[in-house]
């Protein structure tokens, strides 16, 4: 590849082998670049090619893909996020979680558009990108340290201030291999999923790093690429709710919170009801009213989303955390009884500190404290724990334990939902909220919210990979009836690929929620391509089908595309009361891989589908 | 002739350009006759507010727009068809914009 006719990139996939620490660098031709671009669809390439079904996920032939994409460190805005992929541990099979902030850039800048880790070092490490070079670093002393601990002591021994250097690494439980870890970075950002933070740690990898330096991604054409970026940002700010997420995060205004309770969306004790009148207060705008809030944007980004906020009274004053995101207010809010908060951030900070993903640990500890009220559990079993609803200071205990290990309960509920779910008998089974393939869904009460439940179940990734959520897109189809199943299905089989080629672009989702056009304008622009909307949903798609792929060489059965009974429950009370999605869940699936030209019975993309998508090597080794 | 009275809550940010100062919920009390929609007062709503209509409606003005949360009695109401249902006297209806997660 050459630098001069390729705009975006900076020009090499650094390879590190940590079982014999070398360090390696590669470029990939033009035509690959055009048909994985980055991020994700690296992810998608490198997995299936490299990682076979015989490699289990903590084996050292797995592999830890870190990408950005070719408008990471540019002007776009938000282009500092990173796309992770690996074999994940809750599924068995593929995921590709993306964290923002600022390592997208500046790994670019430091000389490197993707790092691709395998093996497993002999002593635990970090990788310190910088002036186009990468070392391996000795990272025992980093170890038992939490995620912001390992960042802030990385900086001060490489001599950089907060915003010289991008960090990104796993705390304890990451380090104890719990199932549900993840990698925390830039203070404020994660990439949670299907415990990636285990695979890293099964790598005796602690952390990789990037300079801001003086490196700069070439553009070839600015003079478009200005009136791109300015076009992406006003239809953002013309669309009201992606204008809202600007404005107050994902957590929102009052108005936010009340409305996900009239709109049967919000996650309320387990499932068990979806009432909930403190919701006002588990939003951006009480904690930006009550305390201190210093915003914390992502490279290149306009919006008023991340902050930092200091408590300023009750007992955790003076205590800094990062605001929570929505699903985290969620989850250690509403879904776990707590009214308070003040509690709820300091549960979310707990996660990051101790790197683990909040999702699978909020809907673990509601199904926990279901089973605990009801007596199914007993302070026998939760090692002296009350696991009561509202009970913070128990939960804030659980998780150490779990992130640590300690005692046979955390070891046990470190396995993740499913399995402990399984461990834990029928009831729990029952009342636990999960998708059978072995994770838990994002924080919402999806009975109010079909398409995001069969698209996280259908998808390859161990979280949600598709459906298109801005202003109406002529390219993209969006959703008009929520509780149609046909259209439902037919949205995330028609809009499948779009989610996926902003993942591959190096670029936060909440700054690309436009019409796909103005996004492929700026990549145009950025590369010198000429790619259509429709070339660029395809990269998308080819990178889904490579996953789908990937999973069923790895024994993801069909079988398990089914929500837990607890998650397709039909809702008691609220404004989803007596609408149940199970009925047609066959029906849904059905059209779905109709649509997607894939075989109902097997889950296999067909031939003609894979070939369609320049994937004739897959369809050799699925149809053979 | 008019049967009844519908109560219609938008609540931000549909209601933005309809509030007087700029933001907040706005609740209109619409007279209705027999054999009155959903869908239908909804259509008139948007005839009389153009900025609703802008946000309620898809640019080719015929087609509910997708991300809007239509709660009639605090049930939501986004089954095919069921916006052609009858209004009667005394309902409330509810519009809010659709919120994701993140």
């Amino acid at each position: 590849m050459s630098k001069s006719t390729v705009g975006g990139y900076a020009g090499k996939i650094l390879r590190v082998d940590l079982t014999r620490e070398r360090i390696s660098e590669e470029t990939l031709d033009e035509a690959t670049l055009r048909k994985w671009v980055g991020g994700v669809g690296f992810g998608a390439k490198y997995l299936y090619e490299e990682v076979s079904p015989r490699v289990k996920w903590d084996s050292p032939g797995n592999r830890l893909i870190v990408a950005s994409g070719p408008l990471g460190g540019t002007r776009v805005g938000g282009s500092g996020t990173i796309s992770i992929s690996a074999k994940g541990c809750l599924t068995n099979g593929a995921t590709s979680t993306q964290a923002n902030g600022f390592m997208g850039a500046y790994m670019k800048f430091a000389g490197y558009d993707a790092v691709i880790f395998k093996g497993k070092a002999k002593r635990w490490v970090y990788l310190y990108m910088h002036d186009g070079t990468a070392e391996l670093r000795d990272a025992q002393h980093l170890v038992g340290k939490n995620t912001w601990e390992t960042e802030d002591m990385i900086k001060a021994e490489l001599g950089y201030n907060e915003r010289g250097m991008s960090v990104f690494g796993i705390g304890p439980a990451g380090e104890n291999l719990v199932k549900f870890a993840g990698i925390f970075g830039d203070k404020d950002h994660a990439a949670g999923h299907n415990g990636i933070g285990a695979v890293m740690g099964a790598k005796k990898l602690k952390a990789f790093c990037a300079a801001r330096g003086r490196g700069s991604v070439p553009v070839k054409d600015s003079g478009q690429l200005l009136p791109a970026v300015e076009a992406i940002w006003k239809g953002l700010e013309s669309d009201p709710t992606t204008k809202a997420v600007l404005d107050w995060g994902t957590g929102g205004t009052y108005e936010a919170g009340e409305q996900r309770v009239t709109a049967g969306t919000l996650p309320v004790k387990n499932y068990l009801t979806t009432l909930y009148p403190e919701a006002r207060v588990m939003t951006c705008q009480y904690t930006r009213e009550h305390w201190n809030a210093k915003p914390n944007p992502c490279w290149a980004c306009r919006s008023h989303h991340c902050h930092m906020i200091t408590i300023t009274d009750g007992p955790y004053r003076g205590l800094t955390v990062e605001e929570p995101e929505y699903e985290m207010f969620a989850a250690w809010g509403s879904l776990v009884g707590n009214t308070d908060p003040a509690e709820a951030l300091v549960l979310s900070n707990l996660l990051t500190l101790l790197g683990l993903e909040g999702n699978e640990a909020g809907f673990l500890m509601s199904m926990l404290i279901e089973l605990y009220e009801k007596g199914v559990l007993t302070k026998k079993d939760t090692d002296g724990l009350e696991l009561t609803w509202g009970n913070t200071a128990a939960m804030r205990t659980l998780l150490e334990r779990i992130a640590y290990r300690e005692g046979a309960f955390a070891k046990l509920l470190g396995e993740g939902t499913v399995r402990a779910a399984k461990a834990l008998g029928k009831e729990a089974q029952d009342c636990g909220i999960y998708a059978l393939k072995g994770h838990s869904p994002r924080g919402h009460d999806h009975r109010g919210m079909w398409r995001e439940m069969f698209d996280t179940v259908t998808s390859d990734i161990g979280t949600y990979e598709s459906g298109y959520w801005g202003p109406p897109d002529p390219d993209v189809p969006g959703l008009r009836h929520r509780f149609a199943p046909d259209e439902v299905s037919t949205h995330i089989a028609k809009s499948k690929g779009r989610r996926q080629f902003e993942d591959a672009l190096g670029t936060c989702v909440f700054c690309t929620r436009v019409p796909l056009q103005l996004v492929v304008n700026a990549f145009n622009a950025v590369t010198g391509w000429d790619f259509t909307p429709k070339e660029a949903q395809d990269v998308g798609f080819r990178a889904a089908n490579a996953l789908r792929a990937f999973n069923i060489r790895h024994g993801v059965s069909v079988e398990l595309e089914r929500p837990s009974p607890r998650w397709s429950s039909t809702p008691v009370d609220g404004p989803a009361k007596g609408i149940s999605v199970e009925p047609h869940w066959d029906s849904m699936l059905d059209n779905y891989y109709s649509l997607m030209g894939w075989d109902r019975k097997t889950g296999k993309p067909f031939p003609e589908t894979l070939k369609s998508l320049g994937l004739e090597n897959i369809a050799a080794d699925l149809w053979k | 002739m008019s049967t009844g009275k519908v109560r219609v809550e938008i609540r931000p940010w549909l209601s933005d350009g309809l509030s007087p100062n700029g933001s907040g919920a706005v609740v209109l009390e619409e007279q209705i006759e027999k054999g009155a929609t959903v869908s239908g007062l909804l259509t008139r709503l948007a005839a009389e507010h153009k900025a609703l209509g802008k946000v309620l409606f898809e640019p080719d003005g015929r087609q509910l727009n997708g991300e809007v949360c239509i709660v009639v009695d605090g049930r939501l109401l986004q089954l095919p068809g069921e916006l052609d249902k009858g209004l009667k006297d005394g309902t409330t209806i509810t519009l809010l914009p659709v919120i994701d997660g993140g």
